[in-house]
This record gives structure tokens, C-alpha cells and sequence, in this order.
């Protein structure tokens, strides 16, 4: 029961800073060189 | 032909992904439309055209209707190419774990466009599952997009840094050893406009495993 409810804490405090991450953006000091990833993306195709 | 052109470009970073149009059916109502709201845009771009539908940059470039191998060739590359030179105005970071059959994606997006991101203007996250080189009769590629989910974008500044969920239901590949998760960050222009993308990257496999209860997100 004990571990159980421990188990609980973990998951709500776990949801919550997933929650508080995604809409509490914080200030970012970098800007990456990231290289670009194109996405070619289709539906169908003239094989 | 789209299997071919994945080959000559398989030096470059680019990665390609081929949707069925009932993806992710359920009941007749489609659960995920490839690239949701921004294959509509494509498709009410003109009346009557039917596939091959392709894009790059989330539906920036797009080509519909080609009749022909060299047609198809010329545009796409012409669209890839375009998409190479174009810089990345994000910095995307990725990784995932499964659960069961889903996948739960973890991104982090700086945002060094000049547009803030939001509902305002559609921006999203999506992660989109590929199983490379597997064979569907739903596909008409070896680059088979099987299913995806996206997490809106609350509000996300010039210069800021956030971090999305997005968790991937009812992934049924044929092997999960062989699965890749692409994750793009992409908004819409204008109001019945076309998207555009600000970077994509693949998801890394992470044994930092975050222990949250499955909720399932918009697909």
C-alpha cells in the first residue's frame, strides 16, 4: 500500500513536469547549427 | 519510383514517408490524417487532382497528380532540392520509449524563427512512426508511414524552448526493431494556407524511461 501510494506521487509529480515543460517555455540562450532533416512525405505513388 | 529517388538521396538528410489515405481507420473514421490539417490545405489546392500527393516542408512544396516516372522525377526533386537549401529554424531535440504498443515521444523545440508559435496558427509536433524497407499492400513504398500523433504547440516565442509529449497508439509493425520516429515542428502561413516546417529530426531510443499514465493524445 505504502509502495503504492509512493508509486502514485511518482506519477503525478512525472505528468505534472511533463505538463509544466510543455507550457512554461523557458528562455533559450543558444541557437544550434542544427543541420536541417527535409521530410518528403506522399500518398500513392507512380511505381 | 519514390523507392529509387530514397536511394539517390540516401547520402543527404533527407527522409522520405509514404501514408496510405485510410491510415489508422477506425470504424471508417479516419483517426490520423498524414499530414493532418496540412494535407487538406493540399487537397483543396485544386479540385479534381488525384495521387500521387507528395510534399516537403510540411506542404510548402507540394505536387499532386503526376501522370508520369519523369514527371513525378523532375518535380520531386525540384521539392527536395528546395527543401535542402532551405535553413532550419528550429532546434529540435527527440527521444522515445514504448509502452506496450505505443510510443511515447519526448521533444524539446527552440524556436528560432520570428514567429511565435501557438494555436493561433496550427503549430504542432507530430512523431510519426516508419517501419523502413517493410512491404504493405496499404503502401505503395518501402518508406511506410504506419501511424502518427502530434502535440499542439501552447505558445512558444521567438527564442524560446519548449518541451511536447505525444504519445503514438496502436503501432502494429512487423518488427519493432525496425522502427523509426520522425519528429517535425511545423505552423500554418495563414489561415487556409499552406504549412510549413521549421525542422524535423529522428527520435533517439531512450532508457530514461518517464513513468506516466497513458493518455492518449489528439491524434
Amino acid at each position: 500500500m505504502k509502495s503504492g501510494k509512493k508509486l502514485l506521487a511518482l506519477l503525478v509529480i512525472s505528468l505534472l513536469a511533463t505538463l509544466m515543460a510543455g507550457t512554461s517555455p523557458t528562455k533559450s540562450q543558444a541557437i544550434t547549427d542544427q543541420p536541417k532533416l527535409v521530410v518528403f512525405e506522399s500518398v500513392g505513388s507512380v511505381e | 519510383m519514390i523507392n529509387q529517388l530514397a536511394e539517390d538521396y540516401a547520402n543527404q538528410p533527407v527522409v522520405f514517408l509514404d501514408y496510405h489515405y485510410d491510415l489508422a481507420m477506425d470504424d471508417g473514421i479516419p483517426t490520423y490524417f498524414p499530414p493532418e490539417a496540412r494535407w487538406n490545405v493540399i487537397q483543396a489546392s485544386e479540385e479534381g487532382l488525384g495521387l500521387t500527393w507528395a510534399v516537403v516542408d510540411s506542404g510548402r512544396l507540394h505536387h499532386r497528380g503526376a501522370e508520369t516516372e519523369g514527371e513525378a522525377v523532375a518535380a520531386y526533386v525540384t521539392m527536395i532540392d528546395d527543401a535542402l537549401a532551405q535553413p532550419a529554424r528550429a532546434a529540435l531535440t527527440a527521444s522515445w520509449w514504448r509502452s506496450g504498443n505505443s510510443v511515447i515521444v519526448l521533444a524539446t523545440v527552440t524556436n528560432n524563427s520570428e514567429i511565435t508559435l501557438s494555436p493561433e496558427n496550427n503549430a504542432g509536433v507530430h512523431a510519426i512512426v516508419k517501419e523502413p524497407y517493410a512491404v504493405y499492400d496499404t503502401h505503395t513504398t518501402i518508406h511506410p508511414g504506419l501511424n502518427g500523433a502530434m502535440a499542439q504547440i501552447p505558445d512558444l516565442a521567438p527564442g524560446e524552448t519548449g518541451t511536447y509529449l505525444i504519445v503514438i497508439p496502436d503501432i502494429d509493425p512487423y518488427d519493432w526493431e525496425n522502427l523509426e520516429f520522425i519528429v517535425l515542428v511545423d505552423y500554418q502561413t495563414a489561415p487556409g494556407l499552406k504549412f510549413d516546417q521549421l525542422q524535423a529530426v529522428f527520435a533517439q531510443p531512450t532508457t530514461q524511461i518517464m513513468y506516466l499514465p497513458i493518455i492518449e493524445g489528439r491524434p
